[in-house]
């Protein structure tokens, strides 16, 4: 049982002489991992985390210098979700085209096959481009116009387990017609996307019944972890993106476990008591924040 | 639909009730991002169910099938809500694709609510799915059958279930009492005897 204490004050940054604690001081002590706010806490956790297990290769990582990287925040207008044009269709659907097309120019709808992905400029300056999976859905312009950032997350959508990555699937480049048709950034822009896909597929993602494998845990644990994040949400009137991504995220992270070989950099085994650590941890420390710069706006 | 102003150590500590220690939670946070090796954003459900939604709008306005008006109607809305967060429950769902559990999802909220699709969009006079959801969703009836018929059996035991915090937040008047709604029983929604007479071309 872990001790009740609070706090050690001297956790807290000292600022001379002064009783009232700011709301600067407060920010100063958040936690790390929001990777879409605070870059420099990010980069915090990623000097901690390189420190404590030497063997991880963590993404904001030079590998030459090995130093971290400043990491760029995503603005919040890459998640204003505007979807594209959602039409009635017609009598007729068209079937879905066998080979990758060949379009002369970006037209308005174009269905793709199964495992086609293709990849788009994102349209925040400075970001890396995104690819765009497919998944056997229609794809249109104003897809890849409005959600930028957001579709490389449906990268996991599209890799199912006989679909590890685009030269086994293809044999060859499948972007090769769209690059040349130019809708699609050059390949030197695509480098870093199929590296960093390639530590996507390092990761043991099978999550087919894996509370098996969680020697403390079982199912009754999680329907009740669940049942008690669907109350703090409702509670602290957070958003569902939040609850969806926070349980998402709790099976995958459940999820890296091999067999009873010990702890190693891919399993996370847990504790019964410390599950509902994990559950505040993930609910309250993932969910993406808006910039506050938006919400400072008032007259005065 | 994002938050404003995250937390901090301190407020994990206060929250939880001092029972997890400032380190504790730090060392979670380590394991966490560890091992997920910073992928700390992932795909939902919830990544698309709005754009579903919209193809359910358009494939089934004006149809006379449909009660309330137009299909984005706040309580079809609150229904798709209480249903996608009802779908996280079953451990069967785990493994299975998050757009698959959406189409489900706009399915089950369709029939329950009664909404069926034109008839020129080429369906049968029972169907909930229409043509356009199939082309927007990408999954046609076949093979939302299971996921549809796992997710039923949820729904109908929502109430009874001992740790029913979903039942009892969406039977509130905030969002329009959606969980006390009739439930479909199994034979009502004849998934063999649609599949059978429908022929999408």
């Amino acid at each position: 049982m872990p001790p009740r204490t609070r706090t050690n004050s001297s956790d807290k940054p000292k600022r001379g002489g002064d009783a009232i604690q700011e709301p600067s001081a407060k920010r100063h002590t958040r936690t790390s991992a929001r990777i879409v706010v605070e870059s420099k806490t990010v980069a915090t956790a990623a000097v901690f985390a390189t420190q404590k297990y030497p063997d991880t290769e963590s993404p904001f990582q030079d590998s030459s210098s090995g130093k971290i990287q400043a990491i760029t925040p995503l603005s919040s207008a890459n998640y204003n979700r505007t979807p594209g044009p959602i039409r009635r269709l017609q009598h007729q659907v068209a079937a879905p085209p066998t080979g990758i097309p060949l379009p002369a120019q970006v037209p308005n709808i174009f269905h793709f096959p199964k495992h086609a992905y293709v990849a788009c400029q994102c349209n925040q300056a400075g970001a890396k481009a995104p690819i765009v999976p497919c998944a056997g859905r229609c794809i249109s312009a104003d897809h890849i116009h409005n959600y930028g950032w957001e579709y490389k997350v449906l990268l996991k959508e599209a890799e199912n387990r006989e679909f590890d990555s685009p030269q086994k699937a293809y044999g060859k480049d499948p972007l090769e017609p769209l690059v040349s048709s130019g809708i699609v950034p050059k390949p030197a822009l695509r480098t870093r996307e199929q590296s960093e896909w390639a530590s996507y597929d390092s990761i043991n993602w099978d999550t087919h019944e894996y509370m098996d494998r969680q020697p403390d845990l079982n199912i009754k644990m999680r329907v009740i972890l669940i049942d008690w994040i669907v109350e703090l949400v409702e509670e602290y009137t957070l958003s569902e993106y939040t609850y969806h991504l926070a349980i998402t995220l709790i099976d995958k992270v459940l999820a890296c476990t091999t067999s009873d070989l010990g702890r190693t950099d891919a399993n996370f085994f847990v504790a019964r008591e410390m599950l509902q650590c994990l559950g505040w941890y993930v609910l309250l420390c993932f969910l993406p924040v808006w910039n506050s710069f938006f919400s400072s706006i008032r007259s005065g | 639909m994002e938050e404003v102003e995250p937390p901090c150590v301190d407020d994990f500590v206060y929250i939880s009730d001092n029972i997890y220690t400032a380190g504790q939670i730090r060392g979670i946070e380590l394991d966490v991002v560890t091992t997920l090796k910073f992928r700390l954003n992932h795909v939902t459900p919830y990544s698309f169910v709005h754009e579903y939604l919209l193809a359910s709008e358009q494939s089934s306005r004006g149809s006379s099938g449909f009660p309330f008006g137009p299909a984005f109607h706040p309580i079809m809305r609150h229904m798709v809500d209480y249903l996608m967060e009802l779908s996280r429950f079953p451990h069967e769902f785990v493994d299975v694709k998050p757009s698959l559990i959406a189409a489900a999802v706009i399915f089950l909220a369709r029939a329950t609510l009664g909404i069926r699709g034109k008839a020129d969009d080429g369906v049968h006079e029972k169907g909930y799915w229409t043509k356009t959801l199939q082309f927007y969703t990408g999954y046609s009836v076949e093979e939302l059958k299971d996921t549809v018929l796992i997710l039923l059996t949820y729904h109908q035991s929502a109430e009874e279930e001992s740790l029913n915090a979903i039942y009892k937040k969406f039977s509130k008047a905030k969002f329009m009492h959606v969980s006390t709604k009739t439930v479909l029983c199994n034979d009502v929604l004849d998934l063999d005897d649609f599949v059978s007479t429908v022929s999408l071309s």
